[in-house]
């Protein structure tokens, strides 16, 4: 399968990427061949001032860090991921497995099918080796030591033809062979060598049949594909001696296919070898008379109409549905039907699609043939091991992207405020140099070059720094996760290297474009003069000069044409700018509608937003309907701002107002509860994750531009508190003044704190919700201390109590289950989805604390009544959290049933879901049966309704539905002595050896999960807060400005009596105040965003609370203030050294 | 409004009549500034230049001395070095019998904030401060309260005449007024010793004669010793002494 990022096939993006880059080197060398002069003058200040420049780069490293270590953690899991699949598979491409009938227990088959398949697969040039074998789990012990083992894989191999399917090796390299193992002696890999602590030759007992059986270790094996990967302890057998042990003599569990060639290029061939042995496999006669049913009636039409429905969830099956669709309606049965039709999902599906147009004949027909249409499964288990990697990987980079991409921004905003200070500092020398003949142009290329070399730096040294720190990320990733199912290999491809230095590269050279021609945008005698920019502001175009400008910019590619032939502006520029028109095009007639405008822009901004609310509306999408009323919101106040601005003189007061209006009113909209437009939109599609870090911009941006309309307010605010202490008075008052004197640079320094502190709040606030974990962990672990899973054909004989010392434990209960499928009877979703049903004992039913999220209040007023109820009626059942959609946008679809009936945020209180759920994959009529309640999701969190759907009744259900005796397979134990649960844990999985017990202390994994979880959020919290630095590097850059700007004033104030002291304290207090102002407006956003989050999380998460961790958020502030201060220290040193009689002869 | 303010400048100027009278070299009272062969070398890599070579002076309470003397004469240098804002390489020069050698960097701070006011060529305003701001800002650092402070500030800029304009920041006042609101602040802590390099470098005639007339007004009411570098005739001539100086040397 393809790499993608955000999206984009990897390759693709990288080399689009790289293309642009060196359209724009050539674009830059060509340039700076033709004006030599502009480079050196543009390049000279770098080496001048060493420290500036490397505050700059630091600054604009950060996006080419973020985005290579994004990249360099994707790489990393899905190498690792991949590499388990590749160590594990070995040489078995595609598993073939039995029907799937069986509904518990493993499925055997006869090894005459083997035969049939063996034969049909000679002539596939494609496949080059097939291998009959058994695989099951046994508990297994070293007899000497007593270690035991409860899960262990057994492989037994057809000796016939495993040595030519793949190699076995000893730990010395030499190769083995199943032929040579006779009927005492089985093979183990070093794996189960290293959990036993056994040798060749030592004695192994196994748990056959319940009954122990020893064996001789006839070697130790590397662990690689047959013999079990590095994390499956495995014993190998030779197949007949195993099918004898087992009592299943001519009988296997799978038949592995091994395609030609190695590694990746026998992944390639597997699509068409698993299309072949699905086609083969299936029969064909079966095949037609389906396809003859499903092209009459409309049915293609029927099935479309379903793709549609599911398109957005999932993407591969929307594909299957229509290709099936269109081979019908072809009159093409071919080998892609037959394919996709001997999938029982789409199976379902079609069949779900028929029910609901009332063909229940027809419906009928094709579940009493489906059983005939296949006898084997295909699996092509390597491929989807590899997809697995790959929709991991992508999930694991788009989630540090979404969070990178806060950073991300703050690293924009820093190359903004650099280049702009830049422009102030130089602009005598750049107005001299336009008084000398420089044109515009050139000034941009000064900067231009100028930037171009600081990109080029903090790309190469950004990428690097982030493969760094990816790996280093990994590592403490690999600590996280349990190493022993897992091991992580750090991993970084050559195609994410290209990206991330192609992408920090072009996201800081756009900046750097862009700043420069702002910067370049000077007057010249107000440079050299250094005057204020209104003195020379240029009088606009009339009304006629700009209709026709509107109209040649909608001719933009023909103005470019004209330009570039008479070469007005420049040829160069105007032929750059026709290359890019699909941007240009849109932008420069944007430009000229609200220069047109004008005044009235906001009525342009309202017909925009009113345009987009109606797009909304056409496409129900929610992404539109939120942007278009931001935008509505803000034109309405911009009407409000020209509605002041002609009845107030006073522009101080006009700014004040309309500002606070306009940043309120955003605020505002953009922060009302998710679901305040839930009647209307309820089923419009959601958007993505980008939508979050947009929405946290709009919110940024509106708060700073809220505080800094406001200054005045502000100055008296901090006057008011800070004149209590009468030392500060004077150096307070100048502190506050410079910063709220400069408000473009304060503003955009403040929004990167604000932007930083804002996505680690909303990470602080929702960590403190998790805590529920340790304050009611009874509705996670259910009340009980520990669960105990078996595989129900190794059941425990008898009474279960009556091997244990019933007086160590208060309650000891258990559960069966089996697969099932499941449709609503009234709701939408009449499709049979898989689900499991699971029966509890009645002890189960009485003593569990599993609280519910929602029930039906007509079988009980409370929890406890409806778990009750389950007990008096056999048709009532509860479900599992996971039943509702949830959303994700991240994992792959969820294939599993879901109800119509309930959306998030409902009522606790609804209305019972009639059901109907039959066995897996029969053909009969499936039972009806009664939702009343819906457990919470917390639940899931030990296994208990985690996964997929899961319904839970009372005791004889699951043997109902399945038509025979099921056995328990999990048990809940609840110990009197609650603090003995992990030792317990332990000596019950000895106690039941035989049975293979599998049992965990809850409140241990609760422990542990939370750690990880813990360590996560840490994790993200520290690549988010990456962000910080930026800022603190923008308070150095700030601060050595200001220290340069502002000697004669620093001379003045020494000169009527300032300390140097004073002076020190002024600047650091100067900076610590545009740091606190962006704390205060994060902390704020913050906890808004968190609170409106925790709306939603409550809804499903009964008596969780909101709180905001005072303590953390105190050492946050703490941490950045200080780190500000760090970064001012040497500026304002330096200032507090300036002589003053120096100082003062700067005129 | 530059006409409102001038004519209360000529209010003051009516109240109290100035009276030209040159006193001689000596006046009567004790001295409050003192060099002694003060010299002032300043180096760069390749090139040393002697601004101040071994220039001896006194000045008596209550003078208004000015400094004259053509460009690069040691004039500025001089004023920066009596006044403690910048070292010297040898001699001495004392204030009020205070050796300035011997004070630390803060305790001239600190005597600079008690005993001297400062007025300069380019006004030197605070930008982001108002002018009534500006003017309590040595009051501020010398310990007074917000509320004293504020007080004796507006007094201030009533008697130069500027009260009306003490909310607008200094780039909404003319050169004059800026002048007049930096002679406020120099003068807001009373202090003995005021001193002020070109004061009216900057400004027109009329704006020059108002500017004096209130300097020598104030330097009468409060006996304050004022020290004028100058190149205008007109403000040597309001002057009770010139001290002429060529070649980092006083000539007369």
């Amino acid at each position: 399968m393809e790499e993608k990022v955000f999206g984009i096939p990897a390759n693709t993006l990288a080399i689009s990427m790289v293309s642009i880059l060196i359209v724009v080197a050539i674009v830059i060398f060509f340039a700076a061949f033709r004006r030599f002069i502009l480079v050196k003058m543009g390049t000279r200040n770098i080496p001048r001032r060493k420290g500036q420049s490397s505050l700059i780069v630091i600054g604009l490293m950060l996006s080419s860090i973020i985005i290579a270590v994004s990249l360099g953690i994707g790489d990393t899991v899905r190498y690792s991921v991949r590499s388990v699949v590749f160590d594990s598979s070995g040489n078995v491409d595609e598993v073939i497995s039995g029907p799937g009938r069986q509904l518990f227990g493993t499925e055997y088959f006869e090894y005459s099918e083997f035969e049939n398949v063996e034969k049909l697969v000679s002539n596939n040039s494609n496949i080059d080796g097939i291998l009959p074998y058994i695989e099951i789990d046994l508990p297994a012990e070293n007899d000497k030591s007593g270690i035991a083992e409860s899960r262990v894989q057994i492989r037994g191999a057809d000796g016939k033809y495993s040595d030519n399917f793949d190699d076995i090796k000893n730990l010395n390299d030499k190769l083995m062979s199943f032929n040579s193992l006779n009927s005492s002696q089985v093979y183990i890999n070093a794996a189960l060598g290293d959990v036993l602590d056994l040798n060749k030759g030592d004695t192994i007992g196994v748990y056959l049949n319940l009954k122990k059986e020893e064996f001789v270790v006839a070697d130790v094996l590397k662990n690689r594909g047959l013999a079990g990967a590095s994390v499956t302890p495995t014993i190998l057998f030779e197949l007949k001696a195993l099918q004898k042990l087992l009592g299943k003599e001519k009988m296997i569990t799978n038949i592995g296919i091994s395609n030609k060639g190695d590694g990746a290029k026998s992944l390639e061939l597997s699509d068409d070898v698993t299309k072949f042995l699905r086609s083969n496999l299936t029969n064909n006669q079966v095949a037609k008379n389906f396809f003859d049913i499903l092209s009459g009636n409309g049915i293609p039409a029927l099935i479309k109409e379903e793709a549609v429905a599911i398109e957005e969830r999932d993407k591969e099956t929307f594909e299957e549905l229509n290709r099936i669709a269109s081979d019908l309606e072809n009159n093409k049965f071919n080998v892609d039907f037959i394919t996709s039709i001997s999938d029982y999902q789409l199976q379902l599906i079609i069949l779900g699609a028929l029910d609901k147009a009332g063909l229940q004949e027809d419906a009928g027909k094709l579940l009493m043939m489906s059983g005939d249409l296949t006898t084997l499964r295909v699996d092509d288990s390597k491929n989807n091991g590899v997809k697995l990697a790959e929709t991991v990987a992508t999930g694991v980079t788009t989630i540090f992207s979404i969070f990178g991409s806060f950073s991300i921004m703050v690293g924009m905003l820093l190359i903004f405020l650099v280049f702009v200070l830049l422009a102030a500092a130089r602009s005598t020398e750049l107005g001299m140099a336009r008084a000398v003949g420089l044109k515009r142009r050139d000034l941009i290329q000064l900067f231009t070059f100028e930037g171009t070399v600081y990109s080029f730096l903090a790309a190469m040294t950004g990428t690097s720094i982030g493969i760094g720190l990816s790996f280093g990320l990994v590592y403490v990733l690999q600590d996280l996760i349990d190493a022993g199912t897992f091991v992580i290999k750090p991993y970084f491809s050559l195609t994410s290297t290209l990206i991330a230095f192609s992408a920090g590269l072009i996201l800081t050279f756009i900046t750097v474009f862009i700043s420069a021609y702002r910067a370049s945008n000077l007057n010249i005698v107000v440079a050299i003069r250094g005057l204020k920019e209104e003195f020379v502001k240029k009088a606009p175009d009339v009304f006629r000069v700009k209709m026709i400008n509107l109209v040649w910019d909608l001719l933009f590619p023909i103005k470019q044409i004209v330009r570039f032939i008479t070469g007005k502006e420049g040829r160069l520029r105007n032929i750059l700018l026709l290359i890019a028109f699909p941007v240009t095009w849109p932008v420069n007639i944007l430009i000229s509608l609200f220069k047109l405008f004008g005044k009235h822009s906001y009525a342009l901004l309202g017909a925009f937003s009113l345009l987009l609310i109606f797009l909304a509306f056409q496409t129900e999408t929610f992404a539109n309907l939120s942007l278009g009323i931001t935008g509505g919101v803000l034109s309405i106040a911009l009407f409000i701002r020209f509605i002041i601005s002609r009845t107030i003189k006073d522009n101080e007061t006009v700014n004040q107002i309309a500002g606070t209006l306009e940043g309120g009113m955003v605020l505002l909209v953009n922060n009302l509860p998710f679901d305040f437009f839930d009647s209307i939109t309820a089923e419009w599609s959601q958007p993505g994750p980008w939508f979050w870090p947009l929405g946290g911009g709009i919110n940024t941006a509106a708060a700073v531009w809220l505080v800094m309309s406001n200054t005045p307010l502000l100055i008296f605010v901090m006057n008011l508190i800070l004149s209590r202490f009468s030392g500060l008075k004077a150096v307070t008052k100048t502190a506050i003044s410079y910063p709220m004197a400069s408000k473009f640079r304060t503003g955009l320094t403040v929004a990167m704190f604000s932007l930083i502190i804002y996505t680690l709040m909303i990470f602080s606030v929702l960590n403190g919700i998790n805590d529920i974990s340790t304050d009611q962990p009874d509705r996670i672990t259910g009340g009980y201390d520990i669960k105990g899973t078996i595989s129900p054909e190794k059941a425990i004989q008898g009474d279960i109590k009556d091997s244990l010392n019933m007086d160590d434990f208060s309650v000891v209960t258990g559960s069966s289950s089996i697969s099932v499928e499941v449709k609503e009877i009234d709701g939408e979703n009449k499709t049979f989805k898989s689900s499991r049903l699971v029966s509890l004992e009645d002890d189960f039913i009485n003593t569990n604390k599993w609280q519910l999220s929602y029930f039906d209040p007509k079988y009980g007023s409370n929890d406890r009544e409806i778990w009750n109820s389950l007990s008096s009626d056999p048709n009532l059942v509860l479900a599992s959290g996971s039943i509702i959609e949830s959303g994700d946008p991240f994992g792959p679809p969820d294939r599993g049933f879901k109800t119509s009936m309930i959306v998030p945020g409902d009522l606790k209180e609804i209305q019972s879901i009639n059901i109907e759920m039959k066995k897996r994959r029969s053909s009969e009529t499936g039972s009806p049966l009664i939702i009343i309640g819906v457990i919470e999701n917390l639940a899931g969190g030990t296994g208990f309704g985690g996964g997929g759907s899961t319904f839970y009744s009372s005791n004889n259900l699951v043997s109902t539905i399945a038509g025979e005796d099921v056995p328990n397979d999990t048990y809940y134990f609840s110990l009197k002595n609650k603090e003995n649960a992990s030792e317990y844990s332990q000596k019950l999985e000895k106690i039941f050896i035989a049975n293979g017990m599998n049992a965990e202390s809850l409140l241990d994994n609760i422990e542990e999960e939370r750690e990880t979880s813990n360590a996560f959020n840490k994790l993200f919290q520290g690549f988010s807060g990456l962000g910080l630095v930026v800022g603190v590097a923008a308070i150095g850059v700030l601060s050595v400005r200001a220290v340069v700007e502002r000697r004669q004033s620093v001379g003045v104030l020494r000169a009527i009596g300032f300390r140097s002291s004073m002076i020190r304290t002024q600047f650091l207090i100067e900076s610590s105040f545009i740091t606190l102002i962006g704390i205060v407006i994060g902390i704020f956003l913050g906890v808004m965003q968190s609170y409106l989050i925790f709306r939603e999380i409550s809804k499903e998460l009964e008596g969780a609370s909101f709180s905001v961790p005072v303590g953390e958020v105190g050492i946050l502030i703490l941490i950045t203030v200080i780190a500000s201060i760090l970064a001012s220290v040497i500026p304002a040193n330096e200032a507090s050294k300036i002589y003053p009689a120096e100082a003062l002869r700067y005129e | 409004m530059e006409t409102k303010s001038s004519a209360m400048t000529k209010k003051i100027a009516t109240k109290k009549p100035t009276k030209k009278k040159v006193i001689s070299s000596k006046r009567k009272g004790p001295v409050v500034i003192t060099s002694t062969g003060v010299v002032k070398i300043y180096k760069s890599t390749n090139v040393e230049v002697t601004a101040l070579d071994g220039v001896d002076i006194s000045i008596t309470e209550g003078e208004m001395v000015a400094i004259m003397g053509p460009s690069g004469c040691g004039k500025t240098t001089l004023l920066n070095c009596l006044s403690g804002l910048d070292s010297i390489n040898s001699g001495s020069i004392k204030l009020q019998n205070m050796e300035l050698e011997s004070l630390s960097d803060d305790k001239l701070s600190e005597f600079r904030a008690e005993n001297m006011g400062f007025v300069f060529q380019s006004y030197n305003l605070l930008p982001v401060l108002t002018t009534v701001e500006n003017v309590e800002l040595p009051l501020l650092v010398s310990g007074t309260s917000a509320k004293d402070a504020r007080k004796k500030s507006e007094a201030k800029l009533d008697d130069v005449g500027l009260l009306e304009w003490k909310q607008h920041l200094p780039g909404e006042l003319s050169g004059g007024q800026r002048q007049r609101a930096t002679l406020a602040r120099a003068l807001v802590n009373e202090p003995a010793i005021v001193w002020a390099d070109e004061p009216t470098g900057n400004l027109d005639s009329t704006n020059e004669v108002e500017i004096m007339d209130l300097l020598t007004n104030l330097n009468k009411k409060n006996n304050q010793t004022f020290v004028i570098v100058t190149h205008s005739n007109y403000v040597g001539g309001r002057a009770n002494r010139i001290i002429k100086m060529k070649d980092g040397k006083v000539v007369k």
